[in-house]
């Protein structure tokens, strides 16, 4: 009797130490960056919103070279052109060329404005998920070598897109 | 005495070592549902100031907070009796002629109150990190004229510009900026839609930053006591 309680004794001992140890095991896992970033929803509403902002733009410079090309086409109709009519023109051309640049300056300050945002919440909701779920490491997996392998089961991208998203949103 | 069998022991030894590992989230979790308010789904009467501490207590739900690098940005839903209670929060009780008169002064709108400071900066917030002067102005012409409309409220269906904006200027007292936001009450308003504030801030460049508050947490909040 005495031989059998000693053995449970050891045996609860392990379960004990097992379970010690298990807490004090550093817990990781990694992410597919490029998932995450692609099914964030603020990415989601900004790259919405570029598009929308781009095609605005587009439709204004489609509309001066139109004007311009049909000023050209009337000019080349022709016979004599006049000094007035050549600086005119010159004037539709100086203004669409402007009005490109500018908005492809825009449009490039915008992309680099708004990738700069959807990041800056993308890695504070990452961090809060780490803190949460009391990560020690989570990898970012963005086929550049820097992670070379992990098992299936450590691959936590689906569990991060959804808390990113509900943390956006701002339910928790 | 009880006494134990082998089986037993082992299940005991096991349940308390699963005890520790779950460590003290489990007793702060529950002493604090014991302390808030949101165990109880029968919508209850408060004094003035027992909703005043219901509102601002987290764990029901009417106050939100993100942090965005050093940024804190919280929010906060101030239901009509939360409002009047504010408003007397001298008094201990309120009559029904002085709680229908509040009534009718506020009701028709939302309200909520946006806070925004700094982790570690203790000085008024449109000074954090500034460059020069001009960016002062700008900042305070931001903050004071413009910011109202980079702000709205998803109400279901419904988007609801902000009609009621109030900055409270703290200048080098409080180490943040509160700002006072009022929106239109929806037309079909029938309790059961999430509301959603959406900020875009333009003042630090953090994006949009979003609070939603679920239709639950708004219909539990108690009514205020009328004497």
């Amino acid at each position: 009797m005495a031989n059998k309680t000693l053995w449970v004794i050891v045996f609860a001992y392990l379960i004990v130490l097992s379970v010690l140890t298990y807490q004090n095991r550093s817990k990781t896992g990694y992410i597919i960056i490029e998932e995450v970033y692609n099914k964030f929803e603020l990415k989601k509403e900004l790259e919405k919103q570029f598009n929308s902002i781009k095609t605005e733009r587009k439709k204004i410079l489609d509309s001066l070279e139109l004007d311009l090309k049909l000023y050209d086409s009337k000019l080349r109709k022709m016979i004599k052109v006049g000094s007035e009519a050549v600086s005119l023109f010159e004037t539709k051309k100086e203004v669409y060329y402007q009005k490109a640049k500018q908005f492809e300056e825009d449009n490039n300050q915008t992309s680099s404005q708004f990738d700069k945002e959807i990041l800056m919440q993308l890695n504070q909701y990452i961090k809060d998920y780490g803190k949460e779920k009391k990560y020690d490491y989570i990898f970012g997996n963005d086929n550049n070598g820097s992670l070379m392998h992990a098992t299936e089961k450590n691959n936590i991208t689906s569990e991060v897109v959804d808390y990113i998203n509900k943390k956006y949103k701002g339910l928790n | 005495m009880i006494k134990l069998n082998n089986f037993q022991f082992l299940l005991l030894i096991i349940f308390i070592a699963s005890s520790c590992q779950k460590g003290k989230n489990g007793f702060v979790n529950n002493t604090l549902s014991s302390i808030g308010f949101n165990n109880s789904d029968t919508k209850g009467v408060l004094t003035v100031s027992e909703i005043q501490d219901y509102v601002i207590e987290p764990s029901n739900g009417l106050v939100k907070t993100k942090q965005i690098n050093e940024f804190k940005y919280q929010i906060k839903y101030k239901p009509v009796d939360y409002v009047i209670a504010s408003e007397v929060s001298e008094k201990d009780a309120i009559t029904k002629k002085e709680y229908l008169e509040k009534l009718n002064e506020l009701d028709g709108l939302q309200y909520f109150d946006i806070r925004v400071e700094v982790d570690g900066f203790n000085g008024e917030l449109i000074k954090y990190n500034l460059s020069s002067e001009i960016e002062y102005e700008r900042r305070v012409e931001y903050l004071a004229f413009k910011m109202q409309n980079d702000i709205k409220l998803i109400d279901g269906s419904d988007t609801s510009d902000c009609v009621l904006y109030h900055m409270e200027r703290a200048y080098d007292v409080v180490p943040y900026t509160t700002i006072l936001l009022g929106f239109k009450k929806s037309k079909i308003d029938n309790g059961l839609n999430d509301k959603t504030i959406v900020f875009r801030d333009h003042l630090f460049k953090n994006g949009i930053i979003k609070f939603t508050f679920i239709p639950a947490d708004i219909q539990r909040v108690p009514n205020l006591q009328i004497i």
